[in-house]
């Protein structure tokens, strides 16, 4: 079985995994929906156990589990029990903007660290390589809240930026580009924030693969035959740089789904992330399991497309050589 | 680089010293309100007035008025060092009401400015700080030893054993972390008492902050326990339990501090931010993330500056763990090579 | 020199004895397909007591399995091996306690085979410590031990990081004997180490098994040390003894490839030199 076929037979185990984890977390829990209707003395017990088996919820857990499997792989994740419309659009339409933001920030975060990383690895010592580290030693440390915070407050007095939402209003019947225009303008908060936090660690771990490659044997050989910087860097030390890099790019998106779902309730883009808040503090449990599974198919797809791409330009990992992974 | 470690790790037992008796040196008990004061600015501290210079400084009663506070120059309140105010129990036990700093009568000394029921900020941020920082302790704790038994494991007898844990630390990797933390904190009670609140929280960070740990543990355990040491020891009859104790248990803890510093702050933010969603400790206890949820308020965020103060004491105490474990790390890369 | 002692190779009780001793490695996950390696494969030999057996032949003809089969590191699958009259092949960790004390083996690196953050003492006392004996005990046997392999009891709380290569396997020496074994096993011992500390260390070596009547199992590839030390030699090729015999017969009468091979690389008078050479 080759590399990709196991890989992607690990996925799927992980998938599974994780929904199992999510029902059983619930079945752990001693709390549901209708406990603040239960407090409510209008609402009579009946009502309750009716709207109970109504949703499934008097069911053991495997009939759950397995009612909820079935469904699923018909692209239908049950029913929220708040909003009373199924899970799936619901959440499909609020991914596709979490999407949108975490793509552009990802795309930003790329075409910046990675030269950033790679310039100050071979620059080392000096004056760049010096402010970048301390920079990104800050961003770091800084906790993901703080720098939303700290820009929304920026943003707010100066008044510099819309607030708030992905779309001003009246905007039907203008033209494209002014319609992509204001999304763009809406979308610049959040997504400086993601790629500042982002950046920080990819342009560390950039660095320092590129510095461990600059002190490998075969590099050190290929400047002792005369061979320029430049091409030293660009012919060999990129491609074997190539490797860490994306594998770093899995851990990447892991990362930013996670902090996009802060980042979207401080700046109030309307994606997963407000949906799933909601959600959990209204004990929508449909709806709670189903953003968990959409977000974490965003992730394991993002480690499977890394995969593909690192099988494609590694040789070594095809071949299964034992220097590999 | 040994100078700075112990530079940085003086820094945090003094930022960790001063949350530890937080009681002792915040002015207020941080639950106490003043409506007459909302959204007061910091006190400014004086040392000259009318009669010339003072060495305790002082500072003037405020006024509340159409433009919002102005110091009212007739009421002059000096501060006092080792003032008896409200009852608190230092270090949780021992009951006392001696405070640092106060000012008497009806006087009120914000160093930090109050929010909006008028509880003085810089009280809160003491007292914030510690439930914060304590709960970033603990999960950590919780996480790096189920990590360090699970890592240990998995790395002393290989075989199945590893396979099944290592595929299950994947599992726990692959999760977007908040938003499994927002699920499992979804299937918990909303309102409990904030001492649950925090126990539940801390394991349940612990419970997902094992994978990574576990992997390094299991990483060094695993090539451990082939050295040839282990193997002569082996030879002599030694239990595995010795084994362990004695040759493997070493080589774990440079990582197992490296990893604590690491995971720390991040168990920190982790705990302001759900704390700032509205799902971690509730009013009226203080924690740095609660106190940081007023600011999604526009309004708020923009007129008292001052309010950011848990977000620049997070800042603070992330920024010296962070160096700290670059540093650590350093140590630890230079040591092995 | 070899002992003087009868190089009758069946003597009538061994102290060691292995018959058909067979090993396999198995590398593959849960998954995978499960490769099967056979390490060694019907492996008999003895050694009488006083006596030193080489096991000789290139990197990957089972010698090291062997050592490490017959010290219990691993578990053979099929075979026999009889330490004074009692087969421990198959013994359980319960039973196979007494036995730990009888045989002991010294390791090719000094370096990993001691833990660098031990001092000496701590290096010596290990197996003492293991067994349970009192403090006191064990730094009297340590100090004793110490300077039986030639060097000094003030170095006994130096770090082990201290010591130099040939230094550090006198410690390992010291620390096989504190059990007091009846057989060492040596797996490469001297190989890492310049020809002048090999020849020291060899004469300790030498030194001891008349002092001590200790039995040696030499495992090496090296012929000239081999020359220097064995009454005895076998010889092994891809996980079997190809040839065994007397070490004078088998240096000048070498009758299979394998040995041949070996013997190829060093002169043979050279050998016979090294052999004859006073102890």
């Amino acid at each position: 079985m080759n590399y990709l076929g196991r890989r992607l037979i690990r996925t799927v185990l992980l998938l599974v995994g994780v929904s199992v984890l999510c029902f059983l977390f619930t079945e752990m829990a001693p709390g549901s929906f209708f406990d603040d209707m239960r407090v409510n003395p209008q609402i009579s017990p009946e009502t309750i156990a009716m709207l109970r088996s109504h949703y499934g919820l008097d069911q053991p857990l495997i009939v759950r589990y397995g009612r909820w499997v079935k469904s699923a792989l018909h692209a239908d994740l049950g029913y929220s029990i708040a909003y009373n419309v199924p899970v799936a659009p619901l959440l499909w339409g609020r991914a596709q903007n979490t999407l949108l933001l975490s793509v552009t920030a990802m795309l930003l975060t790329w075409l910046i660290a990675v030269p950033l990383g790679v310039w100050t690895a071979a620059r080392r010592g000096k004056a760049l390589d010096k402010t970048t580290s301390i920079g990104v030693s800050l961003l770091v440390a800084i906790p993901e809240v703080v720098i939303a915070v700290a820009l929304l407050a920026i943003a707010v007095r100066w008044r510099v930026l819309p607030i708030g939402g992905m779309k001003s209003e009246d905007l039907d019947g203008l033209p494209l580009w002014v319609r992509i225009k204001d999304i763009a303008e809406h979308m610049l908060l959040p997504v400086i924030v993601l790629t500042l936090v982002d950046s920080a660690l990819v342009v560390r771990h950039v660095r320092a693969a590129v510095l461990e490659i600059l002190e490998a044997p075969f590099v050190q050989a290929t400047r002792g035959f005369g061979i320029s910087r430049s091409r030293v860097l660009f012919r060999h030390v990129l491609p074997a740089a190539a490797n860490p890099a994306i594998s770093l790019f899995g851990l990447s998106l892991a990362g930013l789904l996670s902090g996009s779902l802060l980042v979207e309730v401080i700046c109030g883009w309307p994606g997963l992330g407000p949906l799933i808040l909601d959600a959990t503090l209204s004990r929508d449990f449909y709806m709670v399991v189903g953003g968990i599974m959409v977000s974490t198919i965003f992730m394991l797809g993002g480690n499977l497309i890394a995969d593909i791409v690192l099988t494609v330009i590694d040789p070594r990992i095809r071949t299964g050589a034992p220097d590999a992974l | 680089m040994r100078f700075k470690t112990k530079l940085l790790v003086a820094a945090l037992v003094v930022v960790h010293f001063v949350l530890l008796f937080a009681g002792f040196i915040a002015p207020y008990d941080p639950a106490e309100q003043n409506r007459v004061l909302p959204y007061a600015p910091p006190s400014r501290l004086h040392f000259r007035d009318a009669s010339g210079f003072h060495l305790r400084p002082f500072v003037y009663g405020l006024k509340l008025d159409l433009d919002g506070f102005t110091e009212d120059k007739n009421q002059v309140f000096p501060i006092h060092i080792f003032v008896r105010a409200s009852r608190y129990k230092l270090l949780g036990f021992f009951e006392t009401n001696w405070h640092l700093l106060g000012v008497s009568g009806s006087g009120r000394l914000v160093l930090l400015g109050t929010d909006g029921f008028g509880r003085d900020e810089f009280s809160r941020v003491l007292h914030g700080g510690q439930i914060s920082v304590a709960a970033g302790i603990v999960a950590t704790f919780d996480a790096l030893l189920v990590g360090m038994m699970l890592g240990m494991l998995a790395g002393y007898y290989g075989g199945w054993v590893d396979e099944s844990l290592m595929g299950a630390a994947e599992l726990f990797l692959s999760l977007p972390w908040l938003y499994f933390l927002l699920g499992v904190r979804a299937f918990l009670p909303l309102h409990v008492s904030p001492a649950r609140t925090f126990l539940l929280l801390t394991c349940v960070i612990g419970l997902i902050g094992w994978a990574r740990p576990a992997r390094l543990v299991r990483g060094i355990v695993a090539s451990a326990r082939s050295r040839n040491h282990v193997l002569a020891a082996r030879g002599f009859g030694a239990s595995d339990f010795y084994l362990l104790r004695r040759h493997i248990f070493p080589e774990i803890y440079g990582v197992l501090l490296t990893q604590a510093t690491v995971l720390i702050p991040r168990y920190i933010a982790a705990e302001v931010a759900l704390s700032f969603l509205g799902l971690g400790v509730n009013e009226p206890v203080a924690s740095w993330g609660n106190m940081l949820s007023t600011l999604q308020q526009y309004s708020v965020l923009v007129s008292y500056a001052w309010l950011l103060a848990p977000a620049c004491a997070l800042v603070v105490t992330s920024v010296i763990y962070s160096l700290l474990a670059d540093c650590l790390h350093s140590q630890l890369k230079f040591q092995s090579s | 020199m070899p002992s003087s002692l009868t190089t009758d190779v069946s003597s009538s009780n061994p102290l060691l004895r292995v018959k058909a001793l067979c090993k396999h490695y198995v590398r593959g996950h849960v998954w995978k397909k499960r490769v099967s390696i056979q390490a060694i494969n019907q492996v008999n030999f003895e050694i009488a007591a006083g006596h030193t057996l080489a096991l000789v032949g290139t990197s990957g003809s089972g010698k090291s399995t062997v050592a490490r089969c017959i010290t219990r590191l691993e578990r053979p699958e099929t075979g026999h091996i009889w330490i004074e009259g009692t087969d421990i092949a198959r013994l359980g960790s319960q039973e196979l306690s007494p036995f730990r004390r009888s045989i002991q083996m010294i390791f090719q690196d000094p370096i990993t085979s001691m833990n660098p953050r031990f001092s000496a003492a701590e290096v010596i006392e290990e197996p003492l410590l293991i067994q349970g004996r009192s403090r006191a005990e064990r730094r009297e046997i340590a100090e004793a031990l110490i300077q039986d392999v030639a060097l000094s009891p003030g170095w006994l709380d130096r770090s082990v990081m201290e010591f130099s290569g040939g230094q550090r396997q006198r410690l390992a020496i010291a620390r096989a004997l504190t059990l007091q074994p009846r057989l060492l096993v040596l797996d490469e011992a001297l190989s890492g180490l310049d020809l002048s500390t090999q020849a020291q260390i060899a004469n300790l070596l030498l030194d001891l098994q008349s002092k001590r009547c200790l039995t040696y199992l030499l495992i090496s590839h090296e012929m000239g040390l081999v020359a220097r030390m064995a009454d005895t030699v076998a010889v092994m090729a891809n996980g079997q003894i190809v040839e065994s015999g007397d070490l004078e017969q088998v240096l000048t009468d070498p009758q299979h490839m394998e040995t041949k091979n070996l013997l190829a690389s060093v002169k043979v008078t050279e050998l016979k030199l090294a052999a004859g050479a006073p102890s």
